[in-house]
């Protein structure tokens, strides 16, 4: 065959009549893998159970977090924060190492629009079929066509919004609050709520979410550099580009291996032409690759016209995929990943926040004696009950006489049990002697105020140890008040 | 994946998407911060004799839907106000 030769005389131009099929390949075969594990990691969680209760459970209205058998707090949103950061390092050092890897294979925006496009598929049939259909005028069956796949998304799109309640809820108790039309007007507002947006996202907008709202597809080119990975298509090898028929040495007739069968441009999930290089649009979903592949083998070539590679490379230079950057990158994760789990390792399993009583800042007893009421929120976040008891740390200034503290407890030793993974809350009170009769004056009046007459204030320090543990202590400081004298 | 059909949105459809995203993300970081540090279920015991507060997901739900309108108030003005 010649240069020259009438298109529809090469073998790609004839079969680009033919309405492309579905690809297949290595990375579809990825993507699909890694979309099926994400989905079942999704809607399965909710509904593991572990040591009686939901094993992944945010739940609000107690503050707690259960991870399987870690329980996290409010006091503990440091952790959440710290994990945040790892999440957003992973997604640094993934980019620089392979690009838009996330985007491809692990972004819920690809993953359910991938689930909303095979509902379509299986009710209105490929591509040509839904052309055909949206021009026919309305039929029965064009109106079932449609009406079922709306059903199909519609389900889908509540169930999703139901799940992600169910992290937030326990998800069995939701379930049948729903099934039973009792669910409060917020959960079903939520349920309803992110239904919307899976269903406006993954069915609606699609591939516009990430060419015209995705913070991170405009921001991952600042992580590339020209050793990262990209889907590249290698244009030296590739062109110049032309049909020719199946078999025939491209050297031969001045072509490159480029059949310019438009495959790689049918099956882009965001419309563009990876021939004409590396663009925003790109979200590295690697079909094109498969697509290429296929027509290389169809055409007896070698694979890799269009793949995985670096800009270095392809310009015959020498790459590293260690760089500085992937170094540092990779440092900095597994320094903050080893943190995490060291620090959760040494979290202590209990907390102690201490109020002063908002009423009354003191009282004076017929004793001589000024009380001061506290209440403790004991915490145990531990997964089996603890009995805590609370005591005042020795005073610096214990200088009554005795070595022992100027503040004291009534009672002495107050005990409190606290079940597991809840907060407990306890009043206790704390008594010293009167400045005049106590006889000392090295009090520190911190926290006087001359003119309101309100009193002087004492630093005082309450610890909770469990009786069961030592090692299970917690401290925590409050102010003594007093009248002034 | 050869077989996209997906409406077009016109540039106005864009925009009131993007600012809603874009506020829906900063919403949820200032939920997740305010509620990390403020307990709401002293103020539910509070109004629960007087108002017909069920839970506390109500108060959770107020505050996100607060944070959400201010984001998109000031996401909203910016865009508006930056069209040529
Ligand atoms: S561009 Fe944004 S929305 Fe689209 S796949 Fe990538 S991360 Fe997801
Ligand atoms: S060019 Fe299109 S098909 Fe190829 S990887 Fe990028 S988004 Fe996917």
């Amino acid at each position: 065959m010649t240069v020259g030769a009438p298109p529809e005389e090469s073998y790609y131009a004839a079969h680009q009549k033919v309405y492309p099929r579905e690809v297949r390949g290595v990375f579809t075969r990825l993507r699909i893998t890694a979309a099926w594990v994400l989905l079942g990691l999704f809607y399965g969680l909710p509904w593991l159970r572990w040591e009686g209760r939901q094993a992944i459970l945010f739940d609000l209205p107690a503050r707690q977090f259960h991870l399987f058998g870690l329980t996290l707090w409010p006091q503990d949103f440091v952790f959440l924060a710290w994990l945040l950061v790892i999440a957003a390092l992973s997604l640094f050092f993934f980019t620089a190492v392979a690009g838009r890897l996330w985007c491809g294979y692990a972004c819920p925006q690809t993953v359910w629009t991938e689930v909303f496009l095979w509902m379509e598929r299986v009710t209105e049939g490929d591509r040509s079929r839904r052309m055909k259909l949206d021009a026919a005028p309305w039929s029965i069956a064009k109106l079932g066509r449609k009406a079922l796949k709306q059903i199909l998304w519609i389900g889908f799109a509540l169930w999703t919004g139901f799940t992600f309640v169910g992290f937030f809820t326990p998800i069995t108790d939701l379930a049948s609050r729903l099934f039973a039309f009792s669910a409060s007007s917020w959960e079903t507002f939520w349920v309803l709520f992110y239904g919307f947006a899976t269903y406006g996202n993954a069915g609606f907008l699609r591939e516009q979410v990430c060419k015209y709202m995705c913070p991170y597809a405009r921001f991952q080119s600042a992580m590339f550099d020209r050793d990262t990975l990209i889907i590249t298509y290698d244009a030296a090898r590739g062109e110049p580009r032309g049909g020719r028929r199946k078999g025939v040495d491209p050297a031969s007739n001045g072509l490159g291996s480029c059949t310019d069968c438009t495959l790689c441009v049918q099956v882009c999930p965001t419309g563009i032409d990876i021939r004409q290089g590396l663009q925003y649009e790109c979200i590295a979903c690697a079909a094109c690759i498969d697509a290429c592949d296929s027509v290389m083998d169809h055409m007896g070539y070698p694979r890799g016209l269009i793949r995985y590679d670096t800009q270095h490379r392809l310009e015959h230079r020498s790459t590293r995929i260690l760089r500085p950057r992937v170094l540092v990158y990779g440092m900095l994760l597994a320094v903050l990943i080893g943190g995490f789990v060291v620090a959760l390792a040494l979290r202590k399993p209990v907390g102690l926040d201490v109020l002063h009583d908002r009423n009354t800042l003191y009282r004076n007893l017929p004793s001589g004696e000024i009380e001061n009421v506290y209440l403790l929120k004991i915490m145990n976040k531990d997964s089996r009950p603890h009995e805590f008891r609370v005591s005042l740390e020795p005073e610096e200034a214990a200088t009554d006489g005795e070595g022992s503290n100027r503040h004291r407890l009534d009672p002495e030793e107050p005990k409190f049990l606290v079940p597991a993974g809840e907060v407990f809350n306890a009043a206790v009170r704390v008594r010293r002697r009167a400045w005049n009769d106590a006889a000392d004056t090295d009090h520190e009046d911190s926290g006087a105020d001359a003119e309101t007459g309100l009193g002087a204030a004492d630093e005082i320090h309450f610890v909770i140890t469990a009786a069961d543990d030592p090692g299970l202590t917690a401290r925590a400081e409050s102010r003594f008040f007093a009248p002034r004298d | 994946m050869d077989d996209r059909n997906t409406t077009e949105i016109g540039l106005t459809g864009r925009r009131t998407l993007t600012v809603l995203w874009c506020a829906f993300l900063a919403a949820s970081v200032a939920t997740m911060l305010f509620f990390a540090f403020v307990d709401p279920s002293p103020v539910v015991a509070l109004l629960r004799p007087t108002t017909a507060i069920p839970d506390p997901t109500m108060m959770y739900s107020l505050g996100f839907l607060f944070f959400f309108s201010v984001c998109a108030l000031a996401s909203g003005l910016t865009a508006w106000l930056l069209t040529p």
